[in-house]
């Protein structure tokens, strides 16, 4: 490690642990901890330190500002015996639902802007979302790294589809109530939902799958939401109103949204539809008519009801929620500690009721430190820290306010130079 | 004296909450005398009856009382042959029982077993959307906790219309879900000591080697299925040869893709060092970290569990399901299950051939090339 990253490290080992020493009112640490199993990343070290247990949140508070770390999860599951280093020694009661929805999983466009990519075997680069495959030397994915960073685009298209979760699919279907659900802000690129009840505790990874099925869409037979062709003496196309209840009127809107989006070329990617991408482009604001219909009219001369069919699949992919499967299905899943820090950006994990997400900044509202920094600053995209916009930052030694070091240091497009006088 | 509308109900449906605290209401001191003959005698034949004739019809009940009594004597008697396969078989048929029973009853004293047995919160006002009657509905997390079981996706949450937390069924369909859900609960393995079951063995020795014996032949017609050593590539679901094809180009898969063809390759026969030597190509690759990952899945170290793959709905949901077309996927549940079909049509289709070989009738080579035939159809 050479000198420079020592000091950067150190650095923010420091500033963290004055974070977690001084600004108490900004802790605010899950319920049951006693039955939470807690893991840190420390600053020192490429692991996680895993099953740890603690009697209360003063005892968590003592060993973060004993041995602040980079990153603090908790687990969503609550056990008999948090520390226990198996697990079937742990003895699983429940876990909390939970579901994680990050500005990774959106193709935004915003993302052709500030995401970059590279090659480790030949070194090529790119911006936007990564290659299967080097375009220069064919090298699979697994050898691309990628350079994430976070926007106000990203930020608000996660908020809005944490929205979307929380009202349609959530509290509309599914019945749960807002009360109880935390939003959590991962402090990175985007939120979590906790859903606290303990009806829904025992729910198995089986169980959970449906619901991750449900939300995200995944499995859904159209036909089961009316859009089949009756025959009788006539053949006759049927489907859903843009209006009606539940995945009827998801599916019907899904169609229109799918259709509004896509492009010739989608279009021919996607089985069975390769022969009517130009047909449909062509007809494309008279399907979307006919679905708006009173009653709604899904027969088009020249599409067969399977087209119908596939278009419908695709509209329900993209209208469904946008969440993390993983997270939702596993049982046993570490999740971002609320209150701590992360260690990409310095940002708080803020935890939020729904009522507070509408009007959160995840650029202000995540602040943690004071003071000014000075900083090697290599080549930043625009961002905002607070109130103020960074733009045109290029190859330069800059004091910075600390948050906005701190960001730049922990994103590692900057190097530490000392603290400002 | 008791009640004959109550024990009628208990005889009808034994796995329920209030017929299984009857049954421990009555005291058996010993099941070896003479008067309680006739209670051992039925749980005897219900065990034979799942096991000779589970798809068959369900007869009418003709003792109540023993048929309520014999309902644990037979889950004692399944207990004590402990055969994971014979414990499913005899579930199958309490729950076909269960849905005769169920398909003409009245709906109070079903929504009261429901209500006792499983804790389902489950409402009757009726629904109905273009034409079709939904007279029932469930709690959606009493619903997936059985939902996952059914074959058929018309059955998984996404397909049924939910509203505020409730899942929508007509009756004939919420009647199956208590059929499936009957399933699991007689599943659940009764809590039964090792003394015990060791004096079960000794006091009924000629009924637990007769239901050995019967569960042995009918075992035996399926044959074929068993994985053996060798590994046989072309035997392998869409899916696993996806993972399979991309770990050898060295492509980056998903933490749960590498686990999916770990344990499966685990369970088809591939030794730790073979399945680490597979992932050599991986970008990450570190032997020693890959070493102690597979031992640890394989149940050579740490909590001492094998591990198995997830199952083909696991799959779908994280997008590594590859079915298509693939006919076998769209009857099998998990990719071992896909491997054992595979194996055991190539084995019967050897048989065949090497019947045709040795020259059998004219007529009974003609069916076998069609069975082949068929065969190959769904290959």
């Amino acid at each position: 490690m050479c000198a420079n990253t020592i000091d950067k490290t150190r650095f923010l080992r420091d500033v963290f642990h004055g974070y977690y020493r001084t600004q108490l009112k900004k802790l605010s640490f899950p319920t049951r901890i006693t039955e939470r199993e807690l893991a840190f990343f420390p600053f020192e070290g490429n692991f996680v330190k895993r099953h740890i247990g603690f009697s209360d949140h003063q005892q968590l508070l003592l060993y973060l500002r004993r041995y602040p770390p980079r990153h603090a999860y908790f687990s969503a599951a609550y056990f008999d015996k948090p520390d226990g280093e198996r697990m079937d020694e742990k003895g699983w009661r429940g876990a909390d639902l939970i579901f994680d929805i990050d500005a990774d999983h959106f193709e935004t466009q915003c993302r052709i802007e500030h995401d970059r990519w590279s090659c480790n075997k030949c070194g090529t680069k790119g911006k936007g979302v990564p290659p299967k495959k080097c375009p220069r030397c064919g090298a699979p994915n697994s050898q691309i790294k990628t350079y994430a960073w976070l926007c106000e685009n990203c930020l608000s298209e996660a908020k809005n589809e944490t929205i979307k979760l929380v009202e349609e699919y959530l509290e509309t279907d599914l019945g749960i109530a807002k009360k109880d659900m935390i939003i959590v802000f991962s402090g990175h690129r985007g939120y979590h939902v906790h859903v606290h009840n303990r009806a829904f505790e025992p729910l198995g990874s089986a169980a959970r799958r449906e619901i991750i099925d449900y939300v995200t869409g995944n499995g859904i037979k159209v036909e089961s939401f009316g859009l089949d062709e009756i025959t009788g003496r006539h053949k006759v196309t049927v489907g859903p109103a843009v209006t009606a209840w539940g995945w009827r009127g998801r599916l019907a809107r899904g169609i229109i949204g799918f259709l509004r989006t896509t492009d010739a070329n989608h279009l021919s990617s996607i089985e069975g539809l390769r022969r009517r991408a130009k047909f449909i482009m062509q007809n494309r604001d008279k399907i979307i008519q006919g679905i708006q219909d009173v009653p709604p009219r899904y027969a088009i001369k020249g599409l067969k009801i399977d087209h119908l069919k596939k278009i419908a699949e695709e509209g329900a992919k993209w209208i469904g929620s946008k969440i993390d499967v993983t997270v939702t299905g596993d049982v046993h899943r570490l999740i971002r500690l609320p209150g701590s820090l992360h260690g990409k950006t310095g940002f708080r994990v803020v935890s939020l009721s729904f009522s507070e997400l509408e009007r959160f900044d995840p650029f202000r509202d995540v602040l943690a430190f004071r003071g000014t920094v000075r900083v090697h600053v290599k080549n930043p995209p625009p961002f905002r820290i607070g109130d103020h916009n960074y733009v045109g930052l290029k190859d330069e030694i800059i004091d910075l306010p600390t948050n906005a070091a701190v960001f730049l240091l922990a994103k590692g497009i900057a190097d530490f130079q000392g603290v400002a006088s | 004296m008791y009640d004959v509308t109550l024990l009628e109900k208990y005889a009808k449906y034994p796995w329920s909450h209030s017929a299984n605290n009857y049954i421990k209401s009555q005291h058996i001191p010993s099941l070896t005398s003479p008067e309680y003959q006739s209670l051992v005698s039925r749980g005897f034949t219900r065990v034979l009856e799942a096991i000779d004739n589970v798809e068959e019809r369900i007869s009418p009940i003709s003792n109540i009382y023993e048929e309520c009594m014999s309902y644990p004597i037979a889950r004692m008697f399944i207990a004590a042959v402990n055969d994971d396969a014979l414990h499913h078989r005899f579930a199958i048929r309490e729950s076909k029982r269960a849905l005769y029973f169920l398909m003409h009853e009245d709906q109070g004293v079903v929504l009261e077993l429901v209500r006792s047995t499983f804790g389902w919160a489950v409402k009757t006002d009726r629904l109905v959307i273009n034409n079709r009657v939904f007279d029932m509905s469930i709690a959606f997390q009493d619903y997936i906790q059985v939902a996952p079981f059914f074959q058929d996706p018309t059955w998984k949450m996404i397909n049924r219309d939910v509203k505020s937390g409730w899942v929508y069924l007509d009756v004939r369909q919420f009647k199956r879900l208590i059929a499936e859900a009957v399933k699991r609960h007689v599943l659940r393995k009764p809590k039964v000591e090792a003394r015990i079951l060791r004096n079960l063995e000794n006091m009924f020795r000629e009924q637990l080697e007769t239901i050995r014996r019967r569960w042995q032949t009918v075992r035996s017609r399926w044959g074929g299925g068993e994985i053996t050593g060798e590994v046989w590539v072309e035997g392998f679901p869409p899916c696993i040869r996806e993972l399979l094809a991309f770990t050898r180009e060295g492509q980056n898969i998903s933490h749960l893709g590498r686990f999916t063809l770990a344990t499966f390759l685990l369970h088809v026969g591939l030794s730790v060092d073979g399945i680490v030597d597979l992932f050599r190509k991986a970008p990450d690759f570190q032997q020693d970290l890959a070493r102690y990952q597979v031992r640890h899945i394989s149940g050579e170290i740490g909590s001492g569990t094998k591990y198995t793959p997830p199952s083909c709905a696991t799959l779908q949901t994280h997008h590594l399901c590859r079915a298509g077309d693939d006919k076998i996927c769209h009857w099998v549940k998990h990719p071992l299950s896909y491997y054992r079909k595979k194996i055991r049509f190539r084995s019967s289709m050897k048989k065949e051939r090497s019947k045709n070989a040795q020259g059998v009738s004219p007529k009974g080579s003609s069916k076998s090339e069609k069975t082949i035939e068929q065969r190959r159809a769904l290959n």
